[in-house]
């Protein structure tokens, strides 16, 4: 445990303040984990329609989101 | 800037913004870079060292100075994921280990999440430590043209805490350009 949480531990969590900060937090980290995910997968030859079912999400959807990014990023290279 | 920043100078950067985070600070400024070319061992941080400037106390001194940032803020908030049970640094941990050193930052949400600014002056001391480099006929940039750009901005908090410890600018300077010379 760190100084961090180790105060978090002894804060309030009915504190909203906290609270949805730690709701931002965890966006953050979803959203980069699946762009990590999204690539790995892509990468090992997953097609859209595998990763949106496994994201529970559409195809358009997971495509939308990460299609495009991926193009770009490999034009960059 | 950084194009020309050598292996050694770009891990200073780095280091220095583990700095900044471990006191809260959400900025990059010259007391952070020059606890960056200390904490680990480099061309710059013998030069400091032989001039008897000890890290420790320069840690000590910025805490003094400035103080320590709020541990909850910005927007990757360890102690608010430790509050539902998530360790942000245990995390960040297993995504490096997974996707290779560096991942968390390459995304989209991480670098945003993570961006420390620079400050005026460190940016300004990270363009003279280019200067310094190309007056030096030097092709990349290390830690002790890092170094010299820091002192040569002059007006920073890394000057400061030099001073505070008895060390001058022109100390430094001459104990910098004579490990350039001796290593040439």
């Amino acid at each position: 445990m760190n100084e961090a949480t180790e105060l978090a531990n002894a804060t309030s969590s009915h504190d909203p303040a906290i609270g949805l900060a730690s709701v931002a937090s965890l966006r953050i980290l979803l959203e980069s984990l699946e762009e990590l995910q999204v690539e790995n997968a892509r990468a090992q030859g997953w097609t859209w329609q595998q990763i949106a079912a496994a994201l529970g999400v559409s195809k358009q959807a997971v495509h939308k989101k990460h299609g495009r990014r991926r193009l770009l990023r490999r034009r960059q290279r | 800037v950084f194009e020309r920043f050598s292996e050694e100078a770009r891990r200073v950067v780095v280091l220095a913004q583990e700095e900044a985070d471990r006191f809260g600070h959400n900025y990059i400024g010259t007391e952070h870079l020059l606890l960056g070319l200390v904490a680990e061992t480099t061309a710059a941080s013998r030069v400091l060292a032989g001039l008897g400037l000890v890290r420790d106390r320069l840690r000590d001194d910025v805490g003094e100075i400035i103080g320590f940032g709020k541990v909850h803020g910005g927007p990757l908030d360890a102690a608010a994921l430790a509050t539902i049970g998530i360790d942000l640094e245990e995390v960040e941990r297993r995504i490096e280990e997974t996707f290779g050193p560096g991942a968390f930052l390459r995304t989209r949400a991480g670098c945003r999440a993570r961006r420390r600014p620079f400050t005026p002056r460190s940016k300004r001391a990270l363009e003279l430590s280019l200067r310094a480099a190309l007056e030096l006929g030097d092709r990349d940039i290390g830690s002790e043209h890092v170094l010299l750009g820091v002192i040569t901005e002059g007006k920073g908090m890394a000057v400061e805490l030099l001073e505070r410890q008895g060390v001058s600018c022109a100390a430094v300077r001459a104990a910098v350009l004579e490990q350039i010379r001796g290593a040439a």
